[in-house]
């Protein structure tokens, strides 16, 4: 504004003054600027700043001679107000000096930043008697939202990238591009190969595709269903049913194991096999084995696995190597066939080894 | 595959399937399944043991039983031994033409009838040591077959 404004340093400023000046104490700091839209009667006994609605902190001074020293204050809000009266605070909450006048000093509004300046004479040596609290106001480093001063970034600062608080030259923006420019020109060149190769390669894709797409698979035999590859296809197998398989005329179905029924055997010199016939509740039962008939008696041999029903038994065999023998060899007593034994009757004087084999029916179902 | 052992009316049985089979019928595996029967090829007796299991033995046999199976091998022996002597037809000749030859021929008859009379008779107080080893055929007491 240019305008001389007057302050008037309070007693208890001065006398925080004084004390540093002789060394009681260190310099005072002034740290803030208090505002008020009243109009204050100035005195030296003013130890407050009446009407005061806002203090502000960001407040800076420096030496501009030994004499003189420069103060600035700014507030950036949005706060709108008419200040009248002003008030220099020390860190310490003192009020160290006030100005009051009648008409506005500066009127704020929204949209506008207050930025005041003082330039204070003092009639002797007092600059390093006094300091300021936010020193670096006068010269405020540069953000992304306030204008100031800023360093510029060296190449290894630009390169490693993790400085945020220095600003990177055209020149050190271009080195720094410049290889990562090359990368993506070579990779954009790689990829237009890469595309070239791949449209030759989608050609031949496309060709065996459409070669596969003119192949047909039809179903032959007992297999039904098919055609061209153009879309999917099911091929079926008509599965006999048990009654197909007992009529044994259809030949155009493939027999299941569950159509056929259960087969079950047990191999050795006394055993015993299944024959499935589409029928598990009828299913044909051969059993072997061998017994030894007692001399002169009857013996009961016992089946390897019960029949359901036991057909026939057909038994033989002899252990005797006399020539001279006359009796009979064991043989099968029809009467005593059963579902889980049969009998022989053996006339020889000597025990007979027999073998046998016997069928009848056993139920799977 | 296993198989499943029970005692029906007193004489073993072997089921396929569980539901075939009495309901205090035990399982058993392939391996004892087929042991077991291999056993009943080498004359051996099935039975079930106390736990329902099925075991096997020696067929048990009594000693009268054996003495009657004794005398029926005796009698068999001494009927070959007779007709070795004299067929049927030579000892009808013998009875319609008497000759000092066909005389011979009785006389052996009758001492195989004898030897075989005698040894019947031992068997009633053989012990039943004796009784299980004994070689009707090679016994002592027949006539020599060369006389």
């Amino acid at each position: 504004m240019g305008l001389p404004l007057s302050l008037t340093l309070t007693q208890a400023g001065l006398d925080a003054l004084v004390d540093a000046q002789n060394g009681v104490t260190t310099a005072i700091t002034i740290a803030q600027l208090g505002l008020s839209e009243q109009q204050v009667s100035v005195a030296p006994t003013l130890d407050a700043l009446p009407g005061e609605f806002k203090r502000l902190d960001s407040f800076a001074g420096i030496a501009a001679s030994e004499t003189i020293i420069h103060m600035t204050a700014q507030d950036a809000s949005q706060d709108t107000y008419d200040l009248r009266s002003i008030g220099l605070f020390l860190d310490d909450g003192t009020l160290f000096a006030a100005y009051s006048q009648a008409d506005p000093i500066f009127r704020k509004v929204d949209i506008a930043t207050f930025l005041v300046s003082f330039d204070v004479l003092f009639s002797e040596t007092i600059t390093g008697d006094i300091a300021f609290g936010d020193a670096s106001f006068l010269y405020p480093p540069a953000t992304e939202q306030t204008k100031g001063v800023a360093e510029i970034a060296t190449h290894g600062e630009t390169d490693a990238g993790e400085d945020d608080s220095r600003i990177v030259s055209p020149a050190k923006l271009a080195g720094r591009l410049a290889p990562i420019l090359q990368s993506i020109a070579d990779q954009a060149a790689a990829l237009a190969a890469e595309e070239t190769t791949r449209a030759d390669e989608d050609d031949a894709l496309q060709a065996l595709i459409d070669a596969l797409l003119a192949r047909t698979i039809t179903g032959s035999g007992l297999v039904t269903g098919g055609g061209s590859l153009a879309a999917s296809r099911v091929l079926q197998v008509a599965i006999a049913s048990a009654a197909q398989v007992r009529a044994g005329t259809d030949n155009g179905s493939a027999i299941t194991p569950a159509a056929l029924g259960p087969m079950t055997k047990s191999l050795g010199q006394s055993g015993y096999a299944t024959v499935p016939g589409a029928d598990p509740a009828n299913t044909l039962l051969i059993q072997w084995g061998r017994s030894t008939a007692i001399a002169n008696g009857t013996t009961t041999v016992t089946f390897p696995i019960a029949f359901t029903d036991a057909y026939s038994v057909v038994a033989d065999g002899t252990s005797d190597t006399n020539q001279d023998a006359q009796d009979n060899y064991p043989s099968v007593r029809a009467s005593s066939i059963g579902p889980t034994s049969f009998q022989v009757w053996n006339a020889n004087q000597q025990s007979d080894v027999i073998c046998y084999v016997a069928l009848g029916r056993i139920d799977l179902s | 595959m296993t198989a499943f052992f029970a005692m029906v009316e007193g004489a073993p049985a072997f089921f396929l399937l569980r539901r075939q089979a009495p309901a205090d019928a035990v399982e058993i595996e392939d391996a004892r399944h087929r042991e077991l029967l291999d056993a009943q090829a080498a004359g051996k007796e099935i039975y079930a043991g106390e736990d329902g299991k099925p075991r096997y033995r020696q067929v048990q046999v009594t000693m009268a039983d054996r003495r009657a199976s004794l005398a029926r091998t005796i009698r068999a022996e001494a009927r070959r031994r007779i007709l070795l002597v004299s067929p049927e037809w030579r000892q009808l000749n013998d009875l319609r033409e008497p000759s000092d030859e066909g005389a011979a021929r009785f006389a052996a008859i009758d001492a195989i009838r004898a030897a075989s009379n005698q040894i019947e008779a031992s068997l009633a107080d053989m012990p039943a040591e004796e009784l299980e080893t004994i070689d009707i055929k090679t016994l002592a007491e027949w006539p020599s077959e060369n006389d």
